[in-house]
């Protein structure tokens, strides 16, 4: 039996040697940083380190739970989330369903070019282009002055900082997030069509009762990573996009830990918030697959 | 987010080590002589000229004299970030220069945190010409030693030093001098004037004429250094009245100035885009013609915009207008004054493995030739004697290679971004003040009663600081949002007394108790 394994092991040498650069990635940059969080109860300075800086408990964490934007940075960071969610995870999703439905090939790639285009613009670039639509004398104040409306200040709009980052975010990714939901489209058998066809089904009938179940499992898989990332939002978008006017709903944890972390120094604060998202990220994931498996057959592991 | 800093801290330390590896090869080898790092700003335009403020010819000379070479830390335009991430990342130059009353905690939690070290013994050993300056800056006033130091009494870096009038005041409204000449206006003094005069550039340009840039209340924008709050008894920074440390987040007088801003902002006298205005959309502003009055500098703003608007708009002309008071003929109480001590020094970082060379290197600055070649760059070159006077040749002022003045003065001499190192008026009068109407500006900001209530480098004891960090924190993130949000009416003022309650349950009240136990002691 051993033997057998070891046989198999050295038969495949080379594909297990295409696997040593992958394990060494997470070893080195997802396993030995995790050591690292023990600042979180310390009161860490780099010059000392973390052998002589003094430990201090819980103290970061009391001072995240007490602080005055504790439950702003949560619910900001939920509503955004969710907002992110709920309108950036079916998109993909419905533009390769009607990607699929397209038949014309030159078109459906001209589409396809096109939407994927935002991906591959640097988040700087691309918030840079949304501050110049968004100014005074920009695109988005003179379409709303073609409508009759008045200019104002659209990135100052506390109101407007959640639909904002949501279009944006979604804009640049709905093209890229769609290919693989087009490659699992691309994995359904043809006769299951025949089929649909031959009992009468319309192409409407045919999206539901056949395309859609086929890439069901992926779609349930993907949902559950998505999870996963619940308290974490894109903040690098949110630095570049926030000011003090629309703190109130823009400030999330993870820009906050970045003020304080980066800008005010407080390595061990940082550590400590960091550390207590992944740990609720992480319940929140083990949660949805325990869920996932028991209502239906998909689940991660 | 460990990771996130990891990243961020691994990019910029092998940054640091490929540059300090390209560098390092340029000093010569083997000839004996030690090689330092240096993290220290350069004036903005040198960026453009050489990759490192090192290979501009004033610190090739500075290096050539003293016998120590150094490389210049080259640094990206996001300067406080920067320094940041390289703090961050635990491996220091040999010497930073930096506001080090930025440093969370200020400079004695610098010291604390093992950042820099304390420089009290090695001034006594290696710096004989900044103890001198330093006992002339005591027999004009013992204030200014204190602010030299730490909380604690260590002396943290090599000070910057300015002892002439004409390098203290740099910083005020200004308006477009032309508009007010076309609608027959004077120059405003109270704060009726500045309504008035607004009032009628908006109504004449179709613009909104007063604005700046960036967010906070307190630093360049249109509300900078206190300029329209001070009328009102409001100063957003700590300050002492009568021997009692304040600051205006926290002070009542302060719904009064938000009254006139909120007002002047829906009036449409205040550009709706000041909070995210950019320096570089804030000066197509002014190139535009569409900004009427500012709070900025004599060199990079007015002279600035005085150069740049001289071939394309000849009838473009500013003036500085005194800071503003309420009733004719009062002093203003505050002001841009800077203090006779900058709190910006470098600091020799507890990586530096020669303090010696280091401090060798910094104090020559302080001597008489330093402190020529500093200040005016290379007799002959930059600079002639004309009657006892050091006038700048026309390397400075007339380029032949095409550089701005400011460009020249950032290469030939090493103090136009300010520094260690004592600033020379005759400096400030060939080039902040070279121009009448950069003099005048000067002479009007210069009225004021700054000196009296400014409380230069104060930060709280170091027992302390902890605590203090902790509240004021959260005490300033609210505060500068909130009056952000009563200035554009994103919150109404009828709201101000909850304002004040909530930064008395943030704790605003014991964070001022620290810093009154700071000044107290060091009297």
């Amino acid at each position: 039996m051993k033997s057998k394994r070891v046989k198999r092991i050295i038969n495949d040498r080379v594909l297990y040697l295409m696997l040593v650069p992958f394990f060494v990635y997470f070893i080195v940059f997802h396993y030995i940083p995790l050591a690292g969080n023990v600042i979180a109860f310390q009161r860490f300075t780099p010059a000392r380190g973390i052998s002589e800086s003094p430990w201090v408990g819980f103290m970061y964490f009391q001072q995240f739970l007490t602080s005055t934007y504790f439950w702003r940075v949560l619910r900001n960071t939920v509503v955004i989330s969710l907002s992110t969610l709920i309108v950036g995870f079916p998109a993909p999703i419905i533009l390769a369903l009607m990607l699929n439905e397209v038949r014309v090939n030159w078109y459906k790639r001209t589409i396809q070019s096109i939407t994927y285009l935002p991906h591959f613009v640097s988040l700087v670039v691309a918030v840079g282009l949304l501050v110049q639509f968004s100014s005074m004398r920009g695109l988005f104040n003179d379409i709303i002055v073609m409508f009759g409306g008045q200019r104002i200040p659209l990135l100052q709009q506390a109101s407007l900082f959640v639909p904002m980052y949501v279009g944006a975010e979604v804009w640049q990714t709905v093209g890229w997030g769609s290919i693989i939901y087009l490659s699992a489209l691309s994995t359904i058998d043809p006769s299951l069509y025949e089929a649909a066809q031959i009992d009468g089904a319309n192409r409407w009938q045919q999206m539901w009762a056949v395309t859609i179940p086929s890439i069901l499992p992926t779609i349930t898989v993907l949902f559950i990573l998505r999870t996963g990332t619940l308290l974490t939002v894109g903040h690098e978008r949110i630095i570049l996009m926030y000011n003090p006017l629309t703190y109130e709903t823009a400030d999330v944890i993870m820009t906050f830990v970045y003020r304080r972390g980066l800008i005010d120094l407080n390595f061990s604060f940082s550590a400590a918030v960091g550390l207590l998202n992944s740990v609720v990220n992480a319940a929140i994931i083990f949660g949805a697959n325990a869920i996932s498996r028991r209502v239906s057959d998909t689940s991660l592991w | 987010m460990k990771r996130f800093l990891c990243l961020l801290a691994l990019s910029v330390l092998i940054a640091t080590v490929v540059s300090a590896g390209g560098r390092g090869e340029t000093a010569a080898p083997g000839d004996g002589t030690p090689t330092l790092s240096y993290y220290r700003v350069p004036p903005g335009v040198v960026a453009t000229l050489v990759d490192s403020w090192g290979d501009a010819p004033v610190w090739q000379e500075y290096q050539r004299r003293v016998g120590i070479n150094v490389e210049f830390v080259s640094i990206p335009q996001d300067a406080a970030q920067h320094l940041s991430l390289l703090i961050a990342s635990g491996d220091y130059p040999d010497m930073i220069e930096h506001f080090w009353g930025n440093y969370s905690g200020g400079p004695a939690q610098a010291v604390e945190d093992g950042v820099i070290r304390p420089l009290n013994d090695v001034f006594d050993s290696y710096a004989p010409n900044l103890s001198r300056r330093i006992e002339e800056m005591r027999a004009v006033d013992p204030g200014n030693v204190a602010a030299m130091q730490t909380s604690e009494g260590d002396f943290f870096g090599f000070p910057m030093l300015r002892f002439d009038d004409e390098t203290l005041v740099f910083v005020g409204p200004q308006l477009r001098a032309d508009w007010l000449n076309e609608l027959g206006l004077d120059v405003p003094e109270t704060i009726d004037d500045w309504t008035e005069v607004l009032t009628a550039m908006r109504d004449a340009y179709g613009v909104a004429p007063l604005s700046g840039t960036g967010p906070i209340f307190v630093s360049r924008n249109i509300f900078g250094d206190s300029a329209f709050a001070s009328a009102f008894g409001v100063v957003a920074d700590w300050h002492v009245v009568n021997g009692v440390i304040r600051h205006g987040f926290a002070q009542p007088e302060l719904r009064d100035f938000l009254e006139l801003a909120n007002r002047w902002y829906r009036d449409g006298l205040i550009d709706p885009e000041f909070v995210t205005n950019d320096r570089q959309v804030f000066e197509n502003k002014i190139y535009n013609n569409n900004v009427g009055a500012f709070i900025g500098f004599t060199g990079s703003s007015m002279g600035a915009y005085l150069n740049t608007m001289a071939n394309r708009n000849p009838d473009f002309d500013l003036v500085g207008a005194p800071y503003p008071v309420l009733r004719r003929g009062d002093t203003p109480m505050f002001g841009q004054r800077s203090g006779m001590v900058v709190p910006r020094a470098t600091a020799i970082t507890t990586r530096a493995a020669n303090v010696e060379a280091a401090a060798t290197f910094l104090d020559y600055a302080y001597s008489e030739e330093g402190h020529m070649l500093i200040n005016f760059g290379i007799e002959g070159l930059s600079y002639e004697m004309v009657d006892g006077f050091p006038r700048y040749t026309d390397l400075i002022t007339n380029n032949p290679d095409g550089w701005s003045m400011a460009a020249a003065m950032g290469m030939f001499t090493g103090i136009s971004a300010g520094g260690s190192a004592v600033q020379d008026g005759r400096y400030a009068l060939q080039y902040l003040l070279s121009d009448p109407r950069q003099a005048n500006a000067v002479e009007n900001w210069m009225n004021t009663n700054a000196a009296d209530h400014m409380v230069v480098g104060l930060n709280p004891l170091s027992r302390d600081a902890d605590n203090f960090g902790a509240i004021w924190t959260e005490v300033q993130t609210h505060a500068e949002e909130n009056i952000l949000r009563f200035i554009t009416g994103a919150r109404p003022l009828s709201q101000f007394d909850a304002y004040l309650n909530e930064l008395d349950r943030m704790g605003f009240e014991r964070a001022r108790g620290y810093m009154q136990a700071s000044f107290d002691a060091r009297r």
